[in-house]
């Protein structure tokens, strides 16, 4: 990827961390892949809340790098899944704003990942496009990612590496 | 006179660097991640190699 990133540190087999930097100040970020069953990962990130000293995934640093933090995130992934050859990552925005701008940073690096495909979540929505408040009641469908379609989620993933009797499925 | 020895306590690096709130943060976003994928599995199709 050639995109202008940030360097990140990594801190344990399963967390990075890296520092954005700009107008606003200095903010903390990590990025944390958990186990969430089969061969699927979560890929969580969040910003430090300097006066809580607490993670927070709703802070607006307003620090106008916003795609320089995206690629960081993205190459993130990319290293743990070049550590992890069998592993699929899922990554979901804790807004759907948030899940957008996911979206917008998938589609910059979409060409670049020749090994990797990426699987996108669409939710049923109600007439007024929402999907249901309470996340145990979505219900949705998996595609391979395309272009002009919002996603609600994301599974990055190897075809050549996945293990078909070692998914998340049931 | 007996020697008192005392042993330098070495914290954890990661523990002071983490947020408090570090765990409790992730593990939170990965059980809805969970439901999520249990509720909606990937169709195997998807997986399929090119």
């Amino acid at each position: 990827m050639n995109l202008e990133r940030y360097d990140s540190n990594q801190i344990t087999e399963y967390s990075y961390r890296f520092v954005s930097i700009g107008p606003k100040g200095k903010f903390k970020m990590h990025v944390h892949f958990s186990y969430i069953g089969g061969s699927i990962y979560n890929l969580g990130f969040g910003v430090v809340d300097l006066e809580a000293g607490e993670l927070n995934d709703l802070i607006e640093t307003r620090n106008g790098d916003s795609e320089r933090i995206l690629a960081t995130v993205a190459s993130i992934a990319l290293e743990f899944m070049a550590r992890h050859p069998t592993a699929s990552v899922y990554a979901s925005g804790s807004t759907p704003s948030r899940t957008r701008l996911y979206q917008m940073g998938i589609n910059r690096i979409l060409s670049n990942l020749k090994q990797y495909e990426i699987a996108g979540l669409v939710l049923e929505r109600d007439l007024n496009g929402n999907p249901p408040e309470n996340y145990y009641n979505w219900k949705g469908t998996w595609q391979k990612i395309e272009r002009g379609i919002a996603y609600d989620g994301f599974l990055l993933f190897d075809p050549s590496m996945t293990k078909l009797d070692n998914l998340f499925n049931n | 006179m007996p020697v008192t020895r005392t042993k330098k306590i070495e914290h954890s690096k990661d523990a002071e660097e983490l947020p408090s709130n570090y765990h409790e943060f992730f593990e939170k976003k990965a059980a809805k991640a969970r439901v999520i994928l249990q509720n909606n599995p990937v169709p195997e199709h998807l997986f399929k190699k090119k």
